[in-house]
C-alpha cells in the first residue's frame, strides 16, 4: 500500500547504522534538502548539530520553530557570517611549523584546515554520544572558506583536499555527519561518502513534483530507488509505491478522524470541502489518465457510498468487465447489515460472482441469449426510484463496462447524445451519476464539460495521484492512513 | 576562524557531558588560534581568548575553565606573574605554559608561581596531550578522565 512515512525505509536504516557515518544530499535549490536533514536530525537517535552555511539561526528557528525547542536534543549553529578564510589559516599554520615539532605530518595540525566552525563542533562529542552533525550548505561554507584564489599563489588545498580532511576527522568520532550540496555531482565526495541521496523536481505536465533518488546507501538493500515526497504542513513526507491492489476496509463515518493540515481521509467532511460536495440529483466524474486500479478508485468512492446508505439511500453499480462483484459488496458487508445491503445496494454487471454469495444484489448484465438491455436498466432504476423518502441516490457507473454491454447488444452510445441522456434521466429519477471513465474515451471528454464535480486519477511510479479538475485542487497521492480512516490523500506540495 | 582580538566566546545552548574548558592566553594572534585549534583536536571547548594577564585573569574568574593555556609572551608581560593570581582565583585550574624557551619552565621561583606543566616550542603532539591530560590525573580520578584522554589520542592514530 502507498505509504506516507516520514523518511524512506531504507534511509530510516541507515541512519540506525553506529557512527561514524556519512551521508550527502545533494540536489538543486529549493528541492526540498533542508526539511529532509531537518527530518533525518528529528528522527536520529542520539544528539544533533545543524550547522548553517547559508541562513542566520533567529532565520531558521522562524521557519522552523520546533528547532529552537529547548527540550530537543539539537543545537543550531550559525556559519552564515564566519570570519576567517583559508588564508588565516595559512598564517596559523605557518607558526604550527615553529611550535609543533613534525607538524606537517600530524592529522591534529592537517585538521586545523577545516572552517573552525566545525572543529569547534567536533570538538565537543564526546566517546559514547553519537551525534548527527549536518552541514547545509556544505557548498556556502567551503565556498565562502576557500574564497578566490591566491593571487600570491601560496601552496593552499582546495575544495576535494579540505573534504578529505574532513571526512577523515568526522570518521574520528562518533559522528553521523551529513553534508547538503547543491553542485553537481562531485565524484571524489560521491566516492568518500557511505550514503548519497538526490532531491530533484520531476515536472509532470504543466505540474512539478519533488522525488528523492537513493543512489547509494553502503550496507542497506535499496527496495526502492525513488519516492515522491511532500513538504505540506512544514515536514518532509515520502509515499512508499501502492500494492497491486487497494484492500477495501471499513469506513466509520461517525469516527472519522481529527483533520490534519494536508491530509484528507476520503469521505470526510474536509474532502467534499476539497473536492465539491456530493449534489442530489447531479453528475461526478472520475477521469482516469491511464491503468489506474480500480481498487484506488473504490477507495475514494467507497466512502460516498457508504455515506449514501448511512443516509438512508440506495446505490446501483454498473462495474467494469472483470470487475469481481464480490469486491464491491464486501465493502458494504464491512460496515453494515445483510438486511441493509439487500435493501439498500444493486449491482448490474456481465460478471457473475464466483461463489453463490450475492446474487440477490446482482442484475445480471448483459443476457448472453440476446435478451434486450433495456428492462435491466428498467429494474436498476426502479429500484432507485423505490428509494425511501428523502434518502440519496447514488449511480456508479464505470463507462467500459456500460460500452462493454452495450456493444455486446450490438450498439454503441453516441458521445453527442450522452450527456443530454444523462441529464434526463437525473431529472427524472432525481439521481446522482457517478461515472468513472477513462480520459481517452469519447464519452469522459464530453461528460467532463456537464460534471459538477470532476476528479482526475493518474498511476504514476507506482502510486496513485489524484487531483480535483473541478473545483481546482492541488494534487493529492494515496497512501496508507489509520485504523480509523485506512486511506488518505497527502497533498503534493 | 576565530577573530583576531580577544574575546570570549558564548558558551554552547545544549550541555553535552563533562567536557573540558580552557582559556588561551597569548599576544600574538596566530598562536592563540593555533593554541585555540591545537585544543578542538583534543576535545577541549574555548571558553575564551585573552592577549594580556589583565584580560586573562579577568576571564579566568568568570569562565572558571578547567585548564588555562598560557603563552609565555603575553600582551603586558609575561604569564608568570599571574600565574599565582590565577591559582587563587580558580583553585584547580590546570595551568599549561608554552614557551619558545627551553628551560621557562624553571623561572618560576615559588610553587605557586610555576604552571603544572610546561611546553617548549617545538613540542609534539603527544607532548601536547599528555599536557593536558596527565596519565596519573585520570587514575586518580576514577579512570574516566583516564579513558577520555586515550580516547583522544587513539583518535588521531592510523
Amino acid at each position: 500500500m502507498g505509504v506516507a512515512l516520514e523518511l524512506p525505509p531504507e534511509l530510516l536504516d541507515f541512519i540506525k547504522f553506529e557512527p561514524p557515518q556519512t551521508l550527502l544530499v545533494r540536489g538543486p535549490p529549493g528541492t526540498g534538502k533542508t526539511m529532509l536533514v531537518l527530518e533525518l536530525l528529528k528522527s536520529f537517535t542520539g544528539n544533533g548539530i545543524y550547522v548553517s552555511g547559508r541562513v542566520s539561526v533567529p532565520t531558521l528557528q522562524r521557519a522552523f520553530p520546533w528547532l529552537g525547542r529547548s527540550e530537543l536534543p539539537i543545537r543550531t549553529v550559525d556559519s552564515s557570517r564566519a570570519t576567517g578564510g583559508v588564508q588565516l589559516t595559512h598564517q596559523m599554520l605557518q607558526r604550527a611549523r615553529q611550535m609543533v615539532a613534525g607538524s606537517e605530518e600530524s592529522e591534529e595540525v592537517r585538521a586545523l584546515w577545516l572552517p573552525h566552525p566545525l572543529l569547534e563542533e567536533w570538538s565537543q562529542i564526546t566517546v559514547g554520544s553519537p551525534t548527527m552533525m549536518v552541514i547545509d550548505s556544505w557548498d556556502a561554507l567551503v565556498e565562502r572558506y576557500i574564497g578566490p584564489a591566491d593571487p600570491r599563489g601560496a601552496a593552499l588545498p582546495d575544495r576535494a583536499e579540505i573534504e578529505r580532511i574532513l571526512i577523515d576527522l568526522m570518521s574520528r568520532a562518533p559522528v553521523f555527519l551529513v553534508l547538503v550540496a547543491e553542485s553537481a555531482s562531485s565524484d571524489q565526495l560521491d566516492y568518500l561518502v557511505n550514503g548519497v541521496v538526490t532531491t530533484r523536481w520531476q515536472p509532470v505536465g504543466a505540474r512539478r513534483e519533488r522525488w528523492l533518488a537513493l543512489e547509494k546507501l553502503r550496507g542497506v538493500r535499496i527496495d526502492n530507488p525513488e519516492y515522491p515526497f511532500t513538504l505540506d504542513g512544514g515536514r518532509f513526507t515520502c509515499i512508499t509505491p501502492s500494492p497491486p491492489a487497494y484492500a477495501p476496509q471499513p469506513i466509520h463515518l461517525a469516527e472519522l478522524p481529527t483533520p490534519v493540515p494536508g491530509r484528507i481521509w476520503p469521505g470526510s467532511p474536509e474532502f467534499f470541502a476539497a473536492f465539491g460536495d456530493l449534489p442530489a440529483p447531479g453528475l461526478s466524474l472520475f477521469e482516469l489518465d491511464g491503468p489506474v486500479p480500480y481498487s484506488a478508485v473504490r477507495v475514494i468512492h467507497g466512502p460516498i457510498q457508504t455515506g449514501v446508505i448511512h443516509h438512508g439511500g440506495r446505490v446501483v453499480h454498473l462495474i467494469p468487465p472483470g470487475m469481481p462483484p464480490e469486491s464491491v459488496v464486501d465493502l458494504y458487508r464491512m460496515v453494515f447489515s445483510e438486511s441493509q445491503v439487500a435493501q439498500s445496494v444493486r449491482i448490474a454487471t456481465g460478471t457473475m460472482p464466483s461463489a453463490a454469495k450475492v446474487p440477490d444484489l446482482i442484475l445480471p448484465l448483459p443476457n448472453p441469449h440476446g435478451e434486450p438491455l433495456a428492462p435491466r436498466f428498467e429494474e436498476a432504476w426502479r429500484f432507485m426510484g423505490e428509494t425511501p423518502a428523502n434518502g440519496p441516490r447514488l449511480a456508479i457507473i464505470w463507462l467500459s463496462g456500460m460500452e462493454a454491454l452495450a456493444h455486446a447488444q450490438g450498439f454503441s452510445y453516441d458521445p453527442l447524445v450522452f450527456p443530454a441522456l444523462t441529464a434526463n434521466i437525473i431529472s427524472q429519477l432525481g439521481v446522482h451519476f457517478l461515472y468513472v471513465g477513462e480520459s481517452d474515451d469519447p464519452l469522459t471528454r464530453r461528460l467532463a464539460p456537464i460534471a459538477s464535480r470532476h476528479l482526475r486519477f493518474a498511476q504514476r511510479y507506482d502510486r496513485t495521484f489524484l487531483e480535483g479538475v473541478n473545483p481546482q485542487t492541488p494534487e493529492f497521492v494515496l497512501a496508507e492512513g489509520d485504523a480509523t480512516s485506512p486511506y488518505r490523500l497527502i497533498r503534493i506540495v | 576562524m576565530g577573530t583576531e582580538g580577544a574575546s570570549e566566546t558564548t558558551p554552547p545552548e545544549v550541555p553535552r557531558g563533562a567536557v573540558p574548558t580552557a582559556i588561551v592566553a597569548a599576544q600574538d594572534f596566530r598562536t592563540r588560534l593555533l593554541l585555540r585549534g591545537l585544543l578542538l583536536t583534543q576535545h577541549v571547548q574555548i571558553v575564551g581568548e585573552a592577549e594580556t594577564s589583565r584580560q586573562c585573569l579577568s576571564l579566568v574568574r568568570r569562565a572558571r575553565p578547567s585548564h588555562l593555556i598560557v603563552h609565555l609572551n603575553l600582551g603586558d608581560g609575561t604569564a608568570f606573574g599571574m600565574i599565582a593570581e590565577v591559582r587563587g582565583a580558580v583553585p584547580g585550574v590546570r595551568i599549561i605554559l608554552v614557551t619558545p624557551l627551553q628551560r621557562a619552565g624553571s623561572l618560576g621561583q615559588k610553587p605557586s608561581e610555576r604552571p603544572d606543566a610546561v611546553l617548549a616550542e617545538p613540542f609534539t603532539m603527544l607532548d601536547f596531550s599528555a599536557a593536558l591530560y596527565p596519565p596519573a590525573e585520570g587514575a586518580a580520578s576514577g579512570g574516566a578522565a583516564k579513558t577520555l584522554a586515550h580516547e583522544r589520542q587513539r583518535a588521531f592514530e592510523p
